[in-house]
């Protein structure tokens, strides 16, 4: 194909995701409005580096505790750092973690419930009491409890969040392997002799993976709330790095006299766990098969 | 008749003259104590144990001091903490040998413990004796002089120390040292059964988490005293404490705490009661970086060159660090070694001028270049700093790690861990660099702080060894004459300051709040902040 033809392919293919957006912004608005939330937290998280007006670590005692002003858009907190920055480089911590932490539930939750659905017999029996047993386990509660085993670090708040959902990830992708395996072409695939791995990686895994990514981008929402819940606490991200949850926390004293401390990143919260909630949920709607209008 | 009408000018002008003498001498003579009253105190923890001298620490010390006595005290009417102040308690007098190694008390006669059972040289010795026992008491290293108790007859005790200990008297008058009963030695001083004492008040009943009662007791050994009827101590939070004292529930708001968290409570407080006596003293520890000289088990580090910590020390902006983790200049003091406030220790001025910050910035952070290229990291390096998962420890951390980041690239990650994780981690040595403070004192000398760093001291946290310092250590206990104990703690000063073992950056202080109606509360510089209540009283 040459050149000209495949410009013309790409502008087709660019022309009927848009109409396939179009589509989805008029049946699911709120989702739509989700998206483009999410969206701008992904372009400020990217982006922090550009949108940052100073270095969100440098302190001056001189500018504490200043309001909003031409200087610091956001005010300064108690060591004259600049509020506007952290919260741009907050986003981009929070999206680091709490994004990798789902990539890393969905993977590892995924195989796990797919192993446990697929074989069966002792081995799903064993892997869902664990299951259980950790699910019976407050979120927040076994979030502390993980973090304090790692210690404070950017990456182990990655990985506590990828834990907390390993179990809800499991119960979704093992009843996905259940219904697959009872599938003709797994059984043509055994026939043919295919390994069980084979057959794992082949069929069972890629035919889950779109419930999956579903399923994943659906716990976005509390995966932020986790992520800031934690820092809220003072286990999550460490100081002096910027988090929203961290800086939320560390605003509280200063609530009468500095509100905007705690304004800004409460809003943020708010508004990404509300756009990824609402994008969630228009997704598992518009591909759930079983919602889908015939 | 003139003689008349001159004699009686004269009686006039006499009477006009002395009149006013007399209402000013009124004016100015202290008030009359009035007897009565129940004083209602806040405080905004309730204690873990009841024992001071096992937790020694401001809270402990609250629920504990209407009850007991030592055999000595500091002048609970002075603000003065000295040798010089210390007066009779349960001992009415005694005696040092000429050698100064045998100090003999005698007891007040006739004193009872609140149970009715009589207080004798045996209680004494009991107390004496735990407070120097390492097991049970977390100040026995204070009195590690002591080599024993003896009993001469029932109101008499001999106390023989290893060598002279010019503070030895002050520390039995600090408040950590009380008189326990013996014939009590088996009850858990986590039960209330424990307050039993021979103070100017009883222990009378407690409602967990709301209010803790005393009354007066009856048979207080101070004739006339105590002037108070009773002692209401509210566990609550600040900000609950300061509404209560502002709304004139409360008569005293104990342990107002310092910190960058804390500033608006003070705030509050002066906006909304502002007839209060608030008065703010030094709390008796210091804070700031410790460096493991001795380093880490197998890791060695850049700061255990002293090069490097002192590079570090002059890019550090400490009355920014103090404000960073106090929220203001008025919540603490810098620091070095020996606080400002305690005799013989340098003022922050004469360390900004060893340390070399009395220069502009720009210098002091190329001669800190200077020092790092020396010691061979022109680059700078990465640390790990742990430190208790608290405000007043964090805000302080972040701000000196960001200036030394930007100054000297030294990357230092922080680690904020919550204390059960962080003790072992202190205690065992297993850090790099730890903002922490050292464990309350007095301050009345200065050995009370420059013993912590001596080698082998437990205290010790950052491992540091100087042999000319510990050799100057152990003359100062031993001298008795000012100028060179002055002499002798200066040189210790300094060369604590060229180390730099341990970076401090603030005494911090404490506030109490009162009501003007309440009088003979003198708060003292130190880990407790008052001596003894007996000579509180209330107006009615």
């Amino acid at each position: 194909m040459n050149m000209r033809g495949k410009n013309n392919s790409m502008g087709i293919k660019a022309r009927i995701y848009a109409r396939q957006y179009w589509q989805f912004c008029k049946e699911k608005p709120l989702g739509a409005f989700g998206a483009v939330v999410f969206f701008i937290m992904i372009v400020l998280a990217i982006g922090a580096h550009v949108w940052a007006t100073a270095d969100p670590l440098s302190t001056n005692i001189r500018y504490a505790l200043n309001p909003p002003s031409e200087k610091f858009w956001l005010g300064t907190d108690y060591l004259g750092r600049d509020v506007w920055s952290r919260f741009v480089y907050g986003a981009r911590s929070s999206v680091w973690v709490v994004v990798a932490g789902v990539i890393l539930s969905t993977i590892s939750g995924g195989l796990l419930g797919i192993i446990s659905g697929y074989k069966g017999g002792k081995i799903d029996h064993f892997l869902q009491r664990v299951m259980d047993f950790l699910m019976s386990i407050p979120i927040l509660l076994m979030g502390i409890i993980v973090m304090v085993m790692l210690g404070p670090a950017l990456i182990n708040v990655a990985i506590t969040i990828g834990i907390i959902y390993i179990p809800r990830i499991n119960r979704l992708s093992r009843s996905s392997a259940i219904a697959i395996k009872a599938m003709p072409y797994i059984e043509a695939s055994k026939t043919m002799g295919h390994s069980h791995l084979f057959i794992i990686f082949k069929h069972v895994f890629p035919n889950s993976l779109a419930i999956l990514l579903v399923y994943g981008t659906a716990l976005l929402g509390g995966g932020f709330l986790v992520e800031s819940g934690l820092s809220f606490l003072g286990v999550g991200v460490p100081p002096p790095y910027p988090s929203w949850g961290r800086d939320l926390s560390t605003s509280m004293p200063h609530f009468e006299t500095a509100s905007w401390l705690a304004i800004f990143p409460g809003l943020g919260i708010s508004l990404v766990v509300f756009g990824a909630n609402l994008l969630g949920d228009a997704l598992r709607d518009v591909l759930d098969p079983r919602l889908k209008r015939v | 008749m003139k003689k008349k009408v001159i004699k009686a000018l004269a009686i006039l002008s006499g009477v006009m003259l002395v009149i006013p003498m007399l209402a000013t001498f009124a004016s100015s003579a202290p008030p009359i104590p009035q007897r009565g009253g129940i004083l209602k105190i806040a405080d905004p923890f309730e204690p873990p144990v009841l024992n001071t001298m096992m937790t020694p620490t401001i809270t402990v010390f609250a629920y504990a001091t209407p009850v007991f006595n030592g055999l000595v005290m500091v002048d609970p009417t002075q603000e003065e903490v000295s040798v010089e102040k210390v007066v009779p308690s349960l001992a009415e007098k005694w005696e040092i040998s000429p050698d100064r190694k045998v100090y003999t008390f005698y007891l007040r006669k006739g004193v009872k413990f609140h149970d009715g059972r009589p207080f004798t040289a045996k209680d004494a010795k009991y107390s004496l004796e735990f407070f120097a026992d390492a097991k049970l008491s977390a100040l026995a290293a204070m009195v590690e002089m002591m080599e024993k108790v003896e009993i001469v007859d029932d109101y008499t005790i001999r106390i023989s120390l290893k060598y002279p200990h010019s503070p030895f008297l002050l520390y039995l008058s600090y408040p950590y040292c009380k008189i326990l009963p013996a014939h009590l030695a088996k009850v858990s001083a986590k039960s209330t059964d424990f307050l039993v004492g021979t103070g100017p008040f009883k222990f009378k009943s407690r409602i967990p988490g709301k209010v803790w009662v005393y009354e007066r007791n009856p048979d207080y050994f101070l004739k006339g005293l105590p002037y108070l009827d009773g002692v209401e101590i509210y566990p609550m939070k600040t900000e609950p404490m300061i509404d209560a004292f502002s709304a004139g529930r409360l008569h005293m708001a104990r342990s107002i705490r310092y910190g960058i968290d804390h500033k608006t409570s003070l705030d509050k407080l002066r906006k909304h009661a502002p007839e209060a006596i608030i008065k703010m003293k030094p709390v008796g520890v210091i804070r700031g970086v410790w460096f493991n000289v001795a380093g880490r088990q197998g890791h060695k580090g850049p700061w255990q060159d002293a090069r490097v910590r002192r590079a570090m020390a002059m890019v550090t902006d400490f009355p920014g660090s103090m404000i960073a983790g106090q929220g203001s200049l008025e919540l603490g003091v810098n620091s070095g070694v020996v606080p400002p406030y305690v005799p013989t220790g340098l003022q922050w001025k004469e360390i900004e001028k060893i340390l070399g910050m009395d220069k502009p910035m720009e210098e002091r952070v190329k001669e800190a270049k200077k020092l790092m290229k020396e010691a061979g990291y022109p680059d700078g390096f990465k640390a790990e700093l742990i430190t208790r998962n608290v405000s007043v420890y964090i805000s302080p951390s972040e701000f000196m790690i960001e200036s030394w980041r930007q100054n000297l690239k030294i990357l230092v990650e922080i680690k904020a861990l919550e204390y059960v994780v962080f003790a072992p981690k202190r205690d065992g040595g297993d850090f790099d660099l730890m903002y922490d403070g050292t464990t309350g004192r007095y301050g009345g000398t200065p050995e009370e702080t420059l013993a912590m760093f001596v080698s082998e001291a437990m205290e010790n946290r950052a491992r540091w060894s100087n042999q000319e310092y510990d050799k100057l250590y152990h003359s100062l206990v031993r001298e008795a004459e000012p100028k060179k104990r002055e002499e002798m703690s200066g040189k210790m000063q300094k060369i604590f300051l060229e180390e730099m073992p341990f970076l401090i950056n603030v005494a911090p202080v404490i506030g109490v709040a009162h009501r003007p109606s309440l009088h003979g509360h003198v708060m003292q510089a130190g880990h407790t902040g008052w001596a003894c209540m007996d000579r509180m009283w209330m107006e009615k």
